[in-house]
């Protein structure tokens, strides 16, 4: 399953009636996208009309505007950019060390170790929430960044992920470094790692997209505004205006949300559409 | 080659107290490489995990010390009507789900196979809900569906369907947060599908050709059973995932209209962290982890029966 360094192959001829259906579908899935655009840009006079207007007839960023006064929208960002940053790395880096414990260590009870990970993997996030919440809050870290990447930190998929793909990793390099009197860490640091990069990329991307769309644990655990990420930022900015949304505000806030993912997923798309078409073995 | 491993070998071979000295430093080793992802394990995972499932059977706000009620809690949710509709909600949810989206993603993964001009656009569109959050999402379909303004009714007003209220109707709602969740997954579902419908021999197709096979007896004939074992794997993912829905209902619905959106990780949220009633939130999450669990088994089963084993 490690394709992750093979290109996406386009194999099959097409009909231009496929071509059109393709062309349709990328509209239709495009669509919410633009609609969201269109509403965010548009002053509210005309957003609440009937038939509704296609394209703005006037430009604005009142809804900007209006949504950065009530709500300090930048900092969910930051928050939120913060927060899947740190739990990305943690998360890759400590899985790697496992990984690599996993798939080339010899130790007694590895294989039941590895089972039992693998069996947590099937537990449903709601399972551990409550006593994961009370543990955070006994250590008194309650609306802080320690309840937001700590414990996000472990990961059992991707120290399966991680040991699979070091398992295909050929031996004899290894052997050849014991032999010149190489240790452990060294043998994991200059030659394991550096061979590693495409299923370490994909298991940063995995761990950052799950991370920056988590909303159920940062809204148990946070408090104050201050701490809030982009998703709980937003549906909370929701639930201030109950009963009369504004809907020009709510869709400027759902650009800014989606935008640095937007981004992102921009600047590194190619990869991105390789690494999660082989993240598949997930599960 | 050989004869390195000729000139090493006396190296390798250690007298017999060696090798055991070699073996407990490899094990102390592999214990400070599992050590950072172990505590994290024991502390964030498994230990919740057991500490959820005793808590099941206490009554507990998560502050003063909890009092051991045995079955109690269980025997409450089997006779709480609010608990029981969440159940056939969400198993509601995750049939149409399911079903919508394979056929969705299917479909989407053999237009996504082509060489069309610009196919990589396409296929960036078709993963852009994936990486967006559902929170921003549900906010943008929230706005689609209204009743008065949305998009959604005045395109069907174009072709002479009435408004529907899409989150009022007890009816409806269910379905539109169904749709929604089938547009966010389809476009990452169908990527993991493409690449096993290419990893289908090209020379069955052509087989098939020469046999006189239609374009749709390929379908049903060579890329389904194909790509069969990839479709039992995404499915498994969606049920599994679906099972857990939440957000979509906590922002669009909130549970309503009649209770007609309820799911269980909802039902579980209110209960644990609206009423502090965490020994019976937690029984919630073990029947949750019990019904993924047997569905999975029986999943697994059934695999042997539709799934293609090349």
């Amino acid at each position: 399953m490690h394709q992750t360094d093979t290109e996406i192959r386009q194999r099959a001829p097409s009909s231009w009636g496929a071509t059109l259906l393709l062309w349709l579908s990328a509209a239709v899935v495009a669509f919410p996208f633009l609609w969201m655009l269109r509403s965010a840009f548009m002053p509210t006079k005309f957003i609440m009309r009937f038939p509704p207007l296609w394209i703005p007839p006037e430009v604005t960023f009142d809804n900007f505007t209006k949504l950065l006064t009530r709500q300090p929208f930048l900092h969910y960002i930051t928050n939120s950019l913060t927060v899947a940053t740190i739990v990305t790395v943690g998360q890759v880096v400590i899985s790697a060390f496992s990984a690599y414990a996993f798939a080339r260590l010899r130790f007694p009870g590895r294989d039941k170790l590895f089972l039992l990970y693998l069996a947590t993997m099937v537990i449903p996030v709601q399972v551990t929430l409550i006593p994961q919440y009370v543990l955070v809050s006994q250590l008194g870290w309650i609306d802080s960044y320690a309840a937001l990447t700590v414990p996000m930190l472990s990961s059992a998929f991707l120290t399966f992920l991680l040991r699979q793909y070091f398992l295909s990793i050929p031996g004899e390099l290894e052997d050849a470094a014991r032999i010149d009197g190489a240790g452990y860490l060294r043998i994991f640091v200059t030659i394991i790692l550096p061979l590693s990069g495409p299923a370490l990329a994909t298991s940063a991307l995995l761990a950052f997209i799950g991370n920056w769309t988590n909303y159920l644990w940062p809204l148990i655990v946070t408090r104050s505004r201050e701490m809030r990420t982009v998703p709980v930022g937003l549906a909370s900015f929701q639930d201030e205006m109950a009963g009369r949304t504004d809907y020009g505000q709510m869709m400027a806030g759902a650009v800014l949300s989606i935008l640095p993912m937007f981004i992102l997923f921009l600047l590194l798309q190619r990869f991105i559409v390789r690494s999660l078409a082989t993240s598949g073995l997930k599960g | 080659m050989t004869a390195m491993s000729a000139t090493s070998e006396p190296i390798v071979r250690p007298r017999r107290r060696f090798r055991v000295s070699m073996r407990q430093h490899e094990a102390l080793a592999a214990l400070g490489f599992l050590l950072p992802g172990l505590v994290m394990f024991l502390a964030f995972t498994l230990g919740p995990a057991l500490f959820s499932f005793a808590v099941g059977f206490t009554r507990w706000d998560g502050l003063s010390s909890p009092v051991w009620t045995g079955i109690d809690n269980y025997i409450r949710l089997a006779q709480d009507p609010l608990f029981l509709k969440s159940i056939v909600n969400t198993a509601w949810f995750t049939l149409l789900f399911v079903v919508m989206c394979m056929a969705s993603s299917i479909l989407v993964a053999m237009l996504l196979n082509s060489r069309a001009r610009g196919i990589g656009f396409a296929r960036f569109l078709w993963l852009l809900p994936f990486v967006t959050d559902m929170i921003s999402v549900s906010m943008v379909w929230t706005w689609l569906y209204h009743f008065r303004f949305g998009v959604v009714n005045y395109l069907l007003g174009l072709v002479g369907i009435p408004p529907q209220a899409w989150l009022g109707s007890p009816e409806l709602a269910m379905f539109a947060l169904v749709v929604l969740s089938v547009w966010r997954w389809t476009g990452y579902y169908a990527l993991i599908l493409l690449s096993g419908l290419q990893s289908v021999p090209p020379d069955l197709y052509e087989a098939a050709k020469i046999d006189g096979a239609t374009r749709w007896d390929r379908f049903i004939n060579v890329t389904l059973p194909m790509l069969s074992p990839t479709i039992f794997f995404v499915a498994m993912m969606a049920m599994m995932s679906s099972f857990q829905v939440f957000e979509q209902m906590w922002v669009m619905t909130k549970g309503g209209p009649n209770d007609a959106t309820i799911s269980v990780a909802m039902f579980l949220y209110i209960q644990g962290f609206q009423f502090l009633n965490m020994g019976y939130a937690s029984a919630v999450a073990w029947v949750l982890f019990f019904i993924i669990f047997v569905l999975t088994i029986i999943n697994w089963n059934a695999r042997r029966r539709w799934v293609f084993e090349g």
